[in-house]
């Protein structure tokens, strides 16, 4: 019981460098049900690069284009509740459109300097500057050639990764590693002439709050297994910090990234993905794509040992923090065996394994495609959905599978299979509660607590037990609106956004064809 | 149409004192703004056209930005915007047919009145031909559309506020004047209490028998383009005065600038010029019984009110409404108004810098935001006015910080508690006293 | 651009219809039949730079490529990466093994040509061409007149080793072939491609090798080759090949191999000194004598 309470504060405070971010996880979760990234809208190239020097506490970006691309950027999308506050640019107007805007480049990158006296300057360039063909890496070598700023430069324009998403994030993350630290170092020699932290590797998060402690029992099992901790970045990273980025011999990452794999190329740093899509290419093996849960963090923790060769060392640690685990949620997890869950395919949510940690049955999956059919095709909209099905199967359950049902399909369904909690994205939580059905907002503990560990189940379990506890029925007040029947979290005037987005994106492809002076689209 | 002369690429420093109140320009090249860019300016001013439709024309970030800057409001039910799609392709090939499917999606999606067509900068630097598509989807659609040119560099936010009003006068058709009645012009009703505001301003309004003919913008279609049947034409802080100017010409409509009705002083101020103008006689007896409100009201936390006094606060907002709420503060609260920076100018802005009541100690003009930071670092304020951008600058501080400018988007406003007229009054003091003695320093 | 391995990089610019792609497919037959791998790469969204080395058979530009795979749906593993694109999706093998690159671009009076050069030979070595095929020898074929920054890319550092405008003795060319080095001369001084010289196409109403030269020379250059107005070019074209495919043996052919063998080998390059408006004017004037001149002389009114 104690115990139970220690977790429990544990839970809820998370310290983490000394500074309590527990406080800011009801503001990130307020705004984390803004239908965007994909749905309504997408964000651009600049969001995802000032993610990054944003990210990075003695660097300062330089928008290279009209003031809108800097005043609307620092409300980010990736990070809507907490603005960006420096984003200077170089204000360019139509002057500068027509005449190009190299000067003013040049003559912002002395100024922001000046001002801020930044380690780094990401210059970040836009539309207008893309479009008019300014030579930013010219005007960079020669306006450091000057002198006046000593400081490291570089730019990114979303170029440089092609599609990889998020492209203007791994865009910028590219460009300090091809710019910076790469930077006169010759090709082929790199290799000699780093200092290398042996058997160490570099932790890479997502720079939002919160993001250094997921990655705090990663570091302490890797650390145990004789694997040092080379660098944790984004979390309070400095310019000195990504400069000893090349000196791991294996940087980790939650997906496969561009700038990951020039590491490897250009100084020897392997890599190792979390979310293994290159490999899921060749084995097409579902538990690729279930790194979370003692299973899953087993497998990622035995494959990162793998490629150091510290097979051996890490055995032995794995086995005795699993079995570790194991026993305390034994515990934990008493009153939750065998109820059951329905949940939300995809790719992202609560995993099969993980549910399986804590003793509880799948058993119904409800599967959403309208977001997905527009980036998607159908056969990986399936394959998605098969791995869900295939995965719960494995780990003993059978749910029953609905796509694309109405409310009352999934109402329906989740009162005759007897569910008990439904795990629910945070913004359709009133639909059940108001039919008597308790939730359990997925969306949120993906946010704040999923991250490779074991201790992971065992918050987690502590979480549904609570969740079981909620009020059975409830009267929101958000049941009194009327919601679209297909995206259901959606009031119907963002549901027709949604599908326009959808439609119009991948529609027609641009051209115009004049017949009888009547523009109609191919 | 209005050009603002660009600003050439050395940099300008414009430092002058007028009598004991300095004003100063950016002193740099780099800007990190305190303003948004034509785009966003043109996209408020029609999303208060209740039953049009915007059509970002641009890539995809544009309308991302433009649709999150809506969306954290307090408008989450009335969005109304829409992307053209915009791919990188298109940034090769052009992107006139997305244009087109995205008019005709909204048309049938929304059935809207009137259809917008924002053109920014990337359509606009390489030729989209959007008046073409425009012509070419009228004969299609039977709703109302046309096209601004909006990229970033052609200007700041309120000259795109500007335009876009000065091209909705286009629609309005002259009509029998009606005596006392009155449109607004100058309001933004994604403004974080311009609901509550309105309702007030309309209440003020009706005490001296006067009514709402149009309100620019917070009206349909239909009821702007009958804007031309009011007898006079209210320019709130002077924001939307080119299009009054244009109705003036067109309709022979006349105009009264009138500030925005932030206190007691502004709103009487504000009754005063409107029935003047009307040739009205004001109704001193509302105004008395709302007098006697106040002063009801500010004697149950006058002991606050007093400990408050001449404290010093800086006020960052966009013209049309910064200069009158730092009047109110300054005037009536008797704060020392150290700051006051206007993050977006408007016509009569220049006007303003001239005269001097004395009500603020440095005036700054869209400063750069570093500069403005330090500028209020220095000065030693203890609580900023502002929007949401100045958050942070208040957190450092360990400021209060008071949200009223726009735009707010860690702040909602769905009750009827107006920052306007005199109701206003009684709420801008109760949460001001508030902000300074709820405020939680650890030292 | 920045390996080893020495990869002869030539760009040719020029007045629109001046014969830049008859130059640049001759001379890449040239180079394949010498067996040098080579690739010829074109900027021109006409897409037609590479027409006589592939017989006229169509390939997909660089920039439809991209356009497709933009708006085609993923599967599951692109989720991240989005759809790349594959070389031989882009890269047709010509005459003798030529690679042909065609970089596309929108139609006339729409869209952004300059941008579409930019993103394609950003693409280009993002998939790292240059080493793929292991080539000797890579020619730019670029668009009439530099009208923006985007069709001065090739001009930029580490992309051609050299730039080489194509004129024939009419005001027009040389005005444009003025501008172009207006265009180098700008990026010389970030140690962009400079001048190799200037080849004389004969063209037009007339022949006026002096004029050519002296022009040239004003701008700090030579002319690195001429080559005749010569009927066999026209017929090779009308069947979409080069004249070292359809007429080896020709004296046309020869000029082609010696033009090849000259720019090959040019070492000397310059910062070319554009000429002023005065000067433009008084070589207009000297143009114009000399029209009239042939006139007078052939005997026609």
């Amino acid at each position: 019981m104690m115990y139970e309470q220690e977790q429990k504060m544990e839970i809820g405070s998370k310290k983490g460098n000394g500074k309590n971010v527990g406080f800011l996880r009801p503001l990130i979760s307020a705004y984390s049900t803004l239908p965007l990234h994909g749905i309504t809208a997408i964000p651009g190239k600049i969001s995802g690069a000032l993610m990054v020097a944003n990210s990075i506490e003695d660097a300062v970006p330089l928008i290279h284009g009209p003031i809108g691309c800097a005043f609307q950027r620092k409300i980010n999308p990736f990070r809507p509740y907490l603005p960006f506050y420096e984003t200077p640019c170089t204000d360019m107007n139509d002057l500068e459109v027509i005449y190009g805007g190299e000067d003013k480049l040049s003559l912002g990158i002395k100024e922001t300097y000046e001002k801020y006296h930044p380690n780094l300057i990401v210059v970040i360039t836009t539309c207008a500057s893309d479009l008019i063909g300014d030579d930013f890496k010219s005007v960079i070598e020669e306006t450091k050639a000057k002198g006046d700023v000593d400081c490291d430069i570089v730019y990114a324009t979303g170029d440089f990764v092609g599609k990889t998403k998020p492209v203007g994030y791994q865009d910028a993350l590219y460009a300090i590693v091809d710019q910076m630290l790469c930077n006169g170092i010759g090709i082929g020699q790199e290799k000699e002439e780093i200092d290398k932290n042996e058997n160490s590797v570099n932790l890479i998060t997502f720079p939002i709050h919160g993001a250094g402690l997921k990655v705090a029992e990663m570091a302490s099992v890797l650390s145990e297994m004789g694997i040092k901790i080379n660098k944790i970045c984004f979390n309070h990273t400095t310019v000195k910090d990504l400069y000893e980025l090349p000196k791991a011999d294996l940087t980790i990452t939650d997906y496969p990234m561009a700038w990951a794999r020039l590491m490897k190329e250009r100084f020897g740093v392997d890599h190792y993905e979390i979310l293994a899509f290159d490999r899921y290419k060749e084995t097409r093996d579902p538990e690729l794509f279930s790194p979370y849960g003692i299973e899953g963090s087993t497998r990622i923790f035995m494959e990162i040992a793998q490629q150091l060769g510290k097979e051996g060392e890490a055995e032995e640690v794995i086995a005795r923090r699993k079995e570790n685990a194991i026993e305390r949620l034994s515990k934990v997890k008493k009153g939750l065996e065998d109820k059951k869950v329905a949940c939300m395919g995809g790719i992202h949510g609560i995993g099969m394994s993980m549910l399986s940690d804590v003793g509880m049955k799948a058993s119904v999956i409800i599967y959403k495609t309208q977001a997905l059919e527009s980036r998607l095709t159908s056969d990986a909209i399936n394959e998605m959905l098969d791995i869900n099905v295939g995965l719960a199967r494995k780990y003993g359950s059978d749910p029953e599978v609905l796509v694309n049902p109405t409310i009352e399909e999934e109402i329906k369904a989740i009162k005759k299979t007897g569910t008990d909690l439904v795990l629910s994205m945070g913004a359709s939580a009133h639909k059940y509660n108001k039919e008597g059905i308790r939730t359990f907002d997925s969306m949120r503990f993906t946010l704040h607590h999923q991250r490779i560990g074991f201790g992971t189940p065992i918050e987690l379990a502590i979480l549904l037990k609570e969740a079981l506890k909620k009020p059975q029925r409830r009267n929101p007040l958000l049941s009194m609106l009327e919601y679209d029947s297909y995206r259901n979290n959606l009031i119907p005037e963002w549901a027709v956004l949604a599908d326009m987005f959808a439609t119009i994106r991948e529609g027609a492809t641009g051209d115009m064809v004049m017949s009888e002076n009547v523009y109609t689209t191919t | 149409m209005t050009w603002l002369c660009p600003r050439m690429c050395t940099p300008q420093h414009r430092y002058r004192k007028m009598s004991d109140t300095e004003v100063k320009t950016r002193e740099g090249l780099t800007y990190d703004p305190t303003q948004d860019c034509k785009l966003v300016g043109a996209a408020r001013a029609l999303a208060g056209i209740k039953d049009s439709i915007t059509i970002v024309h641009a890539r995809p970030g544009c309308h991302c930005g433009v649709l999150l800057l809506r969306a954290l409001g307090s408008n989450q039910n009335d969005i109304r915007i829409v992307g053209s799609g915009f791919r990188a392709q298109d940034m090769v090939y052009g992107a006139e047919g997305r244009l087109a499917a995205s008019i005709k999606l909204s048309y049938n999606n929304f059935k809207p009145s009137l259809i917008a067509v924002l053109n920014c900068s990337a359509p606009a630097i390489m030729g989209d031909d959007v008046e073409g598509v425009v012509q070419a989807m009228k004969r299609e659609i039977p709703a109302e559309i046309f096209s601004l040119s909006t990229g970033g560099y052609e200007g700041p936010a309120w000259i795109g506020y500007e335009e876009a009003l000065s091209e909705l006068t286009r629609y309005m058709v002259p009509g029998e004047t009606e005596s006392d009645k009155v449109n607004l012009i100058g309001f933004k009703q994604d403004d974080i209490k311009s609901s509550a505001d309105l309702l007030e301003i309309e209440r003020m309004l009706n005490s001296q028998g006067i009514t709402l003919n149009a309100v620019l913008t917070n009206s349909s279609f239909g009821e702007l383009k009958k804007a031309p049947k009011a007898s006079l034409n209210i320019v709130l802080g002077g924001d939307g005065l080119e299009s009054a100017k244009i109705m003036h010409e067109k309709f022979d409509m006349p105009y009264v600038i009138t500030p925005y009705p932030f206190g007691l002083n502004n709103s009487i101020d504000f009754l005063e010029s409107v029935t003047k103008s009307l040739s009205k006689e004001v109704n001193e007896e509302f105004i008395a019984i709302e007098k006697n409100r106040i002063k009801e009201r500010i004697e149950r936390i006058f002991l606050f009110l007093q400990g408050i006094y001449d404290m010093s606060v800086a006020v960052v907002g966009d013209a049309g409404r910064a200069f009158d709420l730092a009047k109110f503060l300054s005037d009536e609260l008797c704060l020392n108004v150290k700051v006051l920076a206007i993050t977006s100018r408007n016509h009569i802005s220049l006007d303003k810098t001239k005269t001097n009541d004395g009500y603020f100690e440095t005036l700054l003009i869209e400063p750069d935001r570093f500069e403005m930071n330090e500028e209020i670092k220095t000065k030693g304020v203890e609580m900023i006015f502002g929007s949401s951008m100045e958050k942070k600058l208040a957190w450092e501080l360990g400021l209060p910080l008071f949200r009223i400018f726009y735009p707010v988007i860690d702040e909602v406003s769905i009750s009827d508690a107006p920052y306007a007229g005199f109701t206003g009054t009684t709420h801008l003091t109760e949460k001001i006293i508030n902000s300074v003695i709820n405020n939680y320093i650890e030292v | 651009m920045d390996k080893e391995k020495k990869i002869r990089q030539i760009a040719f610019y020029g007045k629109g219809g001046i014969g830049k792609s008859t130059i640049s497919s001759n001379l890449a037959a040239v180079y394949a039949e010498r067996g040098l791998n080579t690739m010829v790469v074109g900027c021109d969204p006409k897409a037609d730079c590479t027409r006589n080395l592939r017989g006229d058979v169509d390939i997909p530009t660089v920039l439809d490529v991209l356009r497709e795979k933009g708006v085609a749906k993923l599967g599951l593993t692109e989720l991240v990466g989005g759809k790349q694109v594959d070389m031989d999706e882009i890269v047709y093998k010509g005459y003798k093994g030529v690679l042909c690159v065609e970089a596309g671009g929108p139609e006339p009076a729409v869209g952004c040509a300059g941008r579409g050069v930019i993103v394609v030979v950003d693409l280009l070595k993002r998939l790292g061409l240059y080493d793929e095929f292991d080539l000797d020898v890579i020619i730019y074929d670029v668009l009439g007149d530099i009208v923006c920054g985007g069709f001065g890319l090739p001009l930029r550092k580490g992309l051609a080793d050299d730039v080489f405008i194509v004129t024939s003795a009419d005001y027009l060319s040389i005005y444009a072939a003025n501008n172009i080095s207006k265009g180098i001369y700008r990026h010389a001084s970030r140690e962009g491609s400079p001048l190799g010289g200037i080849v004389y196409n004969v063209r037009g109403a007339i022949d006026d090798f002096a004029l050519v030269e002296e022009f040239a020379q004003s701008v700090g250059s030579k002319v690195i080759g001429a080559i005749p107005n010569d009927t066999s070019i026209m017929e090779c074209e009308i069947y979409a090949k080069t004249a070292i495919e359809y007429k080896p043996d020709s004296e046309i052919a020869d000029m082609f191999r010696n033009l090849a063998t000259a720019i090959f080998e040019n070492k000397d390059t310059v910062s070319p000194t554009p000429l002023s408006k005065e000067e433009l004017a008084k070589l207009a004037q000297r143009i114009r004598q000399k029209t009239r001149e042939e006139h007078l002389i052939g005997g026609s009114a």
